[in-house]
């Protein structure tokens, strides 16, 4: 029997990449839609709630990590110490005086003494702010963080 | 003699296109937050001129004690019998349960913010088929020491 030879060029393996654009575009559509700077980087163990509603976008942060320290942020900007909780309450005036609509998100440390937290509340009802978020993790009903 | 040019075929080459939008994936991985968007929101009470007066109403008053325990109406009671305690005061006669006195949550300076926040959770879900199915959610005051303070001195009672 007569075997025959394919001679010419064959054609160079490929891999189409074309393809993985697209993927990667629509993952980025997700991170965009679902983008949302964190402002305040300080590590902080939430308390856990089951009622959670969602906070808005850019909102204020006023923020206690467990050394005790107070950090704050008018919701655009990163999060700057503060010497002590009575500056809390002329930042929260000046952020007010900019936006009166403007929420105000305390996170705080859930083994925080409730006086810190009594008294940024209490500074941030002094300028007038309107609507206050205690920043929690989700519960469980079994009790544990998800 | 005539020779013949062969053409490549014209292609927008798009393999580096990949890299560019995983870098900016990766960007925005590493700075967004999934978690640390929600909350317990309280709205800050109006101010209304018109009502100076402060009158005496009965209400719930549950306080937080420095080791995360909780007292209510000056009974100490686990977090868990905070729905059949509250059963106790709802409206006589109300259908659908209705609770219209306030409830106080005053925590103790050293209580811990997280035993504070676990009482707020639990008053606020008061309100739903598995705890007292009320008509609507209670109304929680969140008083600070200032506000107390004010209002002991208002009353000209010196703070117990």
């Amino acid at each position: 029997m007569l075997k025959v030879r394919r001679v010419g060029r064959q054609p160079d393996p490929y891999i189409p990449t074309a393809s993985m654009a697209d993927i990667v575009f629509l993952l980025i559509i997700f991170f965009i839609v679902t983008y949302n700077l964190e402002v305040d980087k300080s590590r902080v163990v939430l308390p856990t709630t089951m009622v959670r509603n969602e906070i808005p976008r850019e909102s204020a942060v006023i923020s206690v990590d467990q050394s005790g320290i107070i950090r704050v942020s008018g919701g655009k900007e990163t999060s700057v110490p503060v010497p002590s909780v009575e500056e809390v309450g002329s930042f929260a005036s000046d952020v007010v005086a900019r936006n009166p609509e403007l929420a105000f998100v305390v996170k705080a440390d859930k083994d925080t003494r409730y006086q810190v937290v009594d008294k940024i509340i209490d500074a941030l009802k002094q300028a007038k702010v309107k609507t206050i978020f205690l920043l929690s993790d989700q519960k469980t009903a079994e009790g544990g963080r998800r | 003699m005539k020779l013949q040019r062969r053409l490549e075929k014209a292609e927008i080459f798009t393999g580096s296109m990949a890299d560019v939008t995983f870098l900016l994936i990766i960007y925005f991985m590493v700075t967004m937050a999934f978690s640390a968007t929600k909350g317990l929101d309280f709205a800050v009470p109006k101010e209304d001129p018109s009502r100076s007066e402060i009158q005496a109403e009965e209400s719930v008053f549950v306080k937080v004690l420095p080791d995360g325990s909780y007292t209510v109406d000056n009974r100490p009671l686990p977090l868990s019998s905070f729905a059949d305690y509250l059963k106790t005061k709802i409206d006589p006669g109300s259908n659908p349960p209705v609770i219209s006195k306030p409830v106080i949550l005053r925590p103790d300076a050293d209580a811990p913010y997280g035993a504070m926040m676990a009482a707020f959770d639990e008053l606020r879900q008061m309100h739903l088929p598995d705890r007292l199915n009320l008509a609507k959610e209670l109304n929680i005051a969140l008083p600070t020491q200032r506000e107390i303070e004010a209002t002991w001195g208002a009353l000209g009672v010196a703070m117990p």
